[in-house]
């Protein structure tokens, strides 16, 4: 693999309920009337699944990590990368009804605009860990180790790398992935990552260690 | 040969893939590929040359992304010059091939997605394309091509560019997914309807697909349009073999399949990614000796969004009239105070209540038409998907709503007078659309139906002469008021026979007025509106919330054979409301009816509950009672239980939703807006796209009796402060989401101080802190909604 795309159709994604409850602010046991809204915002557009991603050789630097001919900025990235011969650099996007509906509901029920809100953005997480789980199982097989995903504003990674990011993927014409002025993504349900490959010492799961945020709510334990 | 003269009989061969070309000779992920035309032009002029070799016709320049997006504008225009060199020399240097060879300058897509989705405005995508094409131009391109366009409305604003910068043919295509969709939505006949009213050369697809799925996709470009059809795939899905990326079909499966493509209408055929000269030659050999099939013309009137189109003919038409101010006295005050939440929120209901297209009229005096009309053209887009009516009688404000719009629009309208022919039916020919015409001319409105039927005909003639054909006209022979003249509308019914039989044309009436002076109009229009369907009415602009109506409309298809086992009929009476039903037991389905009152309705959030129990109070109750007694006890309740973490956000929207109905009820009985004084004025700042927090607050504040003014997302300092100090705002209210936005939110800050010294600020948004607001000046930091509340209260209070 050094370029690869992928469409995936609607139902071969399950967008766990669990999540979209999580994103929109209630606990797994909000009773029924928020289980309702989310499942009703889950069904409520229509995803549009794809991705695009480019492998490459990593060199890390002092201040950076190179994978292939992009520079990825930032002593985070450099650390997360330690130890990877290669990594994944990709851009995953559930496509543009989201972003619609959310805009239509926020005309008619800010309830539904927030719950659709949610749903994308558990959505668009699905996407990337059925993707992620695909390329350890895939490189496993040869003895690589997949390291978590990290993107473009995590750490010390600045935002404005989304662009040569995605200039490096050609997302634009592969996906549809644009960047407005300010850096921001449409569709807005997009992810863009880089995770590492490599042999021992990249096996560990990093959920969210090594990120210095104490308080956040969407901490993975 | 001329490239027009050949695209009417011939099969034309266009090139294969550019990039994977590019990439075989060494380009790298992220390099700009139209830099080789200048770094490496030998390397690009070798591509086109082995092209033109293999029997290529058109060879596309190496211009995809040469806009001053991404490049300085000069260096854009030095890349064309030398990439349109390049196609040059390849030609004169290539041996073999084909005699008839073309250089077609290539435009791409700009890589940054359109308003109201993403943020690069309309005209400015319109003005980017068109300095490509000016530059193009004086280098002597033989055609343009606009290809792998994923968006409707970017692929409009690149034709637009070309067709006013040059005159040389313009073919498009656009990328389809496996579902036969554009990334934005529209399908074949969608982007038919638009290209073809544009008058696009040719139309098809290219990139995405793999030569068999897109071979799937041939026959619905076949059934709808009658323009030349292009198919230009890629060599199947990317894949990687050894670390190097191959696709799934090789050049002699692609030629078979470019074959049958041929066969079934394909009139330009190439390849796009992973294809190499390799794939050109054998489709050339392949299709050797198939004659070409030449695109039947259709004789259809179809209108479209940029999502889809509809097909005005095999039954009526149902266009919802409730956007245009005349006697709606809400609406005028929406518009006045360009409270867009009212319009689409109209906009909406009526989609939901059938309508099929919506007009769209703002004409009122004081307003500026041109502004106002193509601002709800462009947010009613936003959040709705039907096709849309442009209804105004001023050509500039036609034109700007006419450009603005994603599809191909219905227009209200033209008419007899030559002034009016003279303004509108350029409009037609240069941005698509089906228009109405209506039969009055210099003399007014003739009294018989063969004297309107004379204007039709008059209207057919000169329309021709701009180009436009029948398919593309619908006639109004205008329904009068019958309580002044008791035969008006029997002549309108003769005169919509006049015109379908005589003149094979289709006829629209605004049914409505046939009713003015009457008692229970819906009764007696909806009578007429029957008798028009029966005569062969095509299209009704109608309200289409009126029972009455559209028990006509569901009743006359199922007599007419056109609504198979009567099954539309039963879901609409399984849907209709129930009228004999007392208004007590009328809840929304899934509505549980609440024994504690309009407070309870609020908590619960049961939207269409609470706004029925403050209709109930407000009959015993004041209106400033039903507010502080009722609405904002529940909704300081729900808001301390938000606090305290006993309900969640989700709930707090429900409420607000539920208490944001019952205010609409209250808000009828109350003094008009400004009267109350307490205006805010919110915005997300420029550079962020996020508005759901805003929403949020906007939606709270509104429960709370305030009157907001919402200016959007991504709006700059200068709109805001300017606002501000106009409308003399005691507060506005800020939001951000990103810290790449929270510099604009500090700009802003600033002006607002220079400008408005008088209004408070609060700040809120998720990168926000106490700290963050403090820094950049703000006066009061909000966390969450409810603080928001709070901050009002105490403004207010001083």
């Amino acid at each position: 693999m050094n370029f690869k795309l992928y469409n995936f159709t609607p139902d071969s994604i399950e967008v766990p309920l669990s999540q979209v409850l999580r994103y929109m602010g209630c606990p797994a046991d909000a009773g029924e009337e928020m289980t309702s809204l989310a499942l009703r915002a889950i069904g409520g557009f229509k995803p549009d699944y794809k991705a695009c991603c480019r492998m490459a050789e990593v060199v890390t630097t002092d201040d950076g990590a190179f994978i292939g001919t992009l520079f990825a900025p930032g002593r985070d990235i450099a650390k997360n990368l330690e130890n990877c011969q290669r990594a994944v650099v990709f851009a995953a996007t559930v496509g543009l009804d989201c972003d619609r509906q959310k805009t239509r509901a926020a005309v008619t029920s800010q309830a539904m605009a927030l719950a659709l809100d949610a749903a994308g953005s558990a959505a668009a997480e699905a996407l990337c860990d059925r993707l992620c789980q695909d390329w350890k199982n895939e490189f496993k097989k040869i003895g690589l180790f997949l390291r978590p995903r990290f993107s473009p504003g995590y750490g010390d990674m600045p935002l404005d790398f989304q662009k040569p990011l995605l200039e490096y993927l050609d997302a634009g014409r592969c996906i549809g992935v644009t960047l407005t002025n300010g850096m921001l993504m449409t569709p807005t349900k997009t992810v863009t990552a880089i995770a590492g490959l490599g042999g021992a010492g990249c096996e560990r799961d990093g959920e969210c260690r090594g990120c210095g945020k104490a308080d956040c709510i969407f901490k993975l334990t | 040969m001329d490239f027009r003269q050949k695209l009417k009989t011939d099969l034309i061969y266009w090139d294969g893939a550019t990039g994977t070309m590019l990439q075989k000779m060494g380009l790298l992920p992220g390099e700009l590929p139209e830099t080789w035309n200048v770094k490496h032009p030998d390397r690009v002029t070798q591509i086109h040359r082995e092209y033109f070799e293999a029997g290529s016709h058109i060879v596309c320049t190496n211009t995809f992304g040469a806009s001053s997006l991404k490049y300085e504008a000069r260096e854009a225009e030095k890349l064309i010059a030398a990439g349109i060199d390049c196609a040059k020399r390849a030609r004169d240097q290539a041996v073999g091939g084909q005699s008839d060879r073309y250089i077609s300058f290539d435009i791409g897509p700009l890589g940054k997605m359109l308003q109201p989705m993403g943020d690069l405005p309309f005209e400015r995508a319109v003005e980017l394309f068109a300095g490509m094409v000016k530059a193009a131009e004086k280098c002597g391109a033989d055609l343009i091509d606009i290809e792998t366009m994923n968006d409707s409305l970017e692929t409009k604003a690149a034709l637009i560019a070309a067709k006013e910068f040059s005159a040389l043919p313009v073919i498009v295509s656009n990328v389809y997914d496996d579902a036969a969709r554009l990334m934005t939505g529209a399908d074949p006949e969608t982007m038919t309807a638009i290209l073809e009213g544009m008058g696009a050369d040719a139309i098809g697809m290219n990139c995405s697909l793999g030569p068999r799925q897109m071979l799937e996709i041939v026959p619905r470009f076949v059934k709808c349009s009658s323009t030349p059809l292009i198919f230009k795939p890629n060599a199947g899905m990317p894949r990687s073999v050894n670390g190097r990326t191959v696709f799934d079909v090789d050049a002699d499966g692609f030629a078979e399949i470019a074959a049958r493509a041929v066969e079934a209408g394909v009139r330009i055929v190439g390849g796009c990614c992973g294809t190499t000269p390799e794939f050109i030659r054998k489709i050339v050999e392949r299709t050797r000796g198939i004659t070409p099939v030449c695109a039947e013309p259709k004789n259809l009137t179809v209108v479209s969004s940029g999502v889809r189109s509809l097909s005005i003919g095999s039954r009526p038409v149902l266009i919802g009239e409730r956007l245009n101010p005349t006697g709606k006295k809400k609406l005028k005050e929406a518009l006045r105070a360009g409270d867009m939440q009212f319009i689409l929120s109209e906009a909406i209901s009526q989609q939901e209540q059938g309508a099929e297209v919506l007009d769209v009229n703002v004409g009122l005096p004081e307003l500026c038409e041109r502004e106002v009309l193509t601002k709800c053209v462009t947010e009613i887009q936003a959040v709705c998907d039907l096709p849309l009516q442009i209804d105004t009688s001023d050509p500039e404000a036609m034109e700007a709503a006419l450009r603005a719009y994603n599809g191909k629009a219905m227009i209200n309208s033209v008419n007899g007078k030559s002034e009016s022919m003279q303004a509108v039916f350029p409009l037609v020919k240069k941005y698509g659309g089906v228009v109405v015409c209506l039969t009055l001319d210099e003399n007014g409105i003739p009294e018989t139906a063969e004297g309107r039927f004379a204007i039709a005909e008059k209207i057919v003639k000169t329309a021709e002469t701009y180009g436009i054909g029948l398919k593309e006209l619908i006639f109004d022979p205008l329904a009068l008021t019958v309580s002044t003249d008791p035969s008006a509308a029997k002549t309108t019914l003769d005169a919509i026979e006049l015109i379908k039989t005589r003149l094979g044309g289709k006829c629209i009436l605004g049914v409505s007025n046939v009713s003015f002076g009457l008692p229970r109009r819906d009764i007696i229009t909806s009578a007429f509106f029957l008798m028009a369907m029966q005569r062969g009415l095509d299209a009704a602009i109608m309200n289409p919330a009126s029972t009455e109506m559209q028990k006509a409309y569901h009743s006359c298809l199922a007599l007419t054979e056109r609504d198979a086992g009567c099954a539309d009929y039963i879901d609409f009476i399984g849907n209709m409301p129930q009228e004999s039903v007392p208004a007590a037991e009328k809840t929304a389905a899934g509505e549980k009816p609440q024994q504690d009152g309009l407070k309870g309705a609020i908590i619960r959030g049961l939207v269409q509950e609470a706004a029925r129990l403050a209709e109930t109070e407000l009959t015993e109750k004041e209106p400033l009672e039903v507010i502080n007694e009722l609405i904002v006890p529940a909704l300081d309740q729900v808001g301390r239980g938000f606090e305290e973490k006993k309900v969640f956000l989700p709930q707090l929207l429900m409420s607000a939703d539920a208490a944001g109905a019952a205010f609409e009820k209250v808000k009828e009985h109350l003094p008009k807006k400004d009267e109350t004084g307490r205006e805010i004025l919110l915005a997300t700042v420029k550079g962020d796209i996020h508005d759901i927090g805003k929403n949020i607050v906007r939606a709270l504040l509104e429960n709370y009796g305030y009157s907001v003014i919402d200016l959007g997302r991504d709006v700059t300092p200068e709109v805001i402060a300017c606002t501000a100090a106009e409308k003399n705002i005691k507060l506005v209210g800020l939001s951000a989401l990103m810290t790449t936005t929270v510099p604009a939110m500090a700009d802003t800050i600033k002006l607002l101080r220079e400008k408005a010294p008088n209004c408070a600020i609060m700040a809120g948004g998720a990168v926000l802190t106490q700290e963050y607001a403090d820094m950049i000046g703000a006066d009061f930091y909000g966390k969450t909604a409810m603080d928001a509340v709070r901050c009002a209260g105490e403004v207010f209070a001083q």
